[in-house]
């Protein structure tokens, strides 16, 4: 997949732990950890909206994209 | 009281479980009575055939119990692949599974064989004991359902696609 997240490297710089994060945007320990290792398809813009708040940084600042071609 | 829009995939099928349940019980029920019937048949069929000098209308009547007979033994099949079809989707808590869709795809073979072949077997057994030779055709209900659950086992394989998109989005 060209698009990475870069949640893992959002969450070091914040110093917020993965449980921290999950209880902030509401999404279950499993599903966020699914979510840094990229075993997602898709994310809804509304996880990606709590995601961005409570991390206070953009959606860029979490996707990025690597042309792996 | 909150909306269907509302309702999350859970809950709809926390209130299918119960219908699932009921048809997971008939299924069941309904290939006891098939068997009981299989039996009956046979034991007309013994009786019929001791008869030497029958008339048309026993003829027609043993053929159309072979029919019933050859019948039943496909209708059964289904009704097992039905109750196991219900009874793994009251487990996985979605009817939009791939063994869902194989569970038609097998429904809908099995009738289609029965209606082709059931009229055909009951024609010859027929023919080889008392020596009819015509046939009783009236397998056109059966086709038509089995055309139909070919083209619902297509809708499941594409909600079971669609099932593992929403499951893989966060």
């Amino acid at each position: 997949m060209a698009i990475i997240l870069r949640l893992d490297r959002v969450m070091a710089d914040r110093k917020m732990s993965l449980n921290e994060l999950s209880e902030l945007v509401g999404v279950s320990n499993v599903n966020l950890s699914k979510l840094k290792t990229g075993k997602v398809s898709a994310v809804r813009f509304s996880t990606l909206n709590a995601i961005c708040k409570a991390l206070h940084c953009q959606p860029g600042d979490i996707l990025e994209f690597i042309d792996d071609e | 009281m909150k909306t269907k829009k509302e309702l999350t995939t859970e809950e709809i099928m926390r209130m299918q479980n119960p219908t699932l349940k009921f048809m997971f019980i008939a299924t069941i029920v309904i290939a006891v009575i098939l068997a009981a019937r299989m039996v009956q048949a046979v034991s007309t069929l013994n009786m019929l055939a001791a008869d030497s000098g029958l008339t048309e209308s026993a003829q027609r009547w043993f053929q159309d119990t072979a029919f019933d007979l050859f019948g039943d033994v496909g209708y059964i099949a289904v009704c097992i692949v039905s109750s196991v079809m219900f009874f793994f989707t009251l487990k996985d808590h979605t009817p939009f599974t791939r063994r869902t869709s194989n569970c038609l795809i097998i429904i809908a073979a099995v009738m289609m064989v029965t209606a082709v072949f059931s009229p055909l077997a009951a024609r010859e057994f027929s023919s080889s004991v008392i020596g009819t030779n015509f046939y009783i055709v009236k397998s056109g209900n059966e086709i038509f359902a089995s055309s139909l659950l070919f083209i619902i086992s297509a809708f499941f394989r594409y909600g079971t696609k669609l099932q593992q998109e929403s499951d893989e989005t966060l």
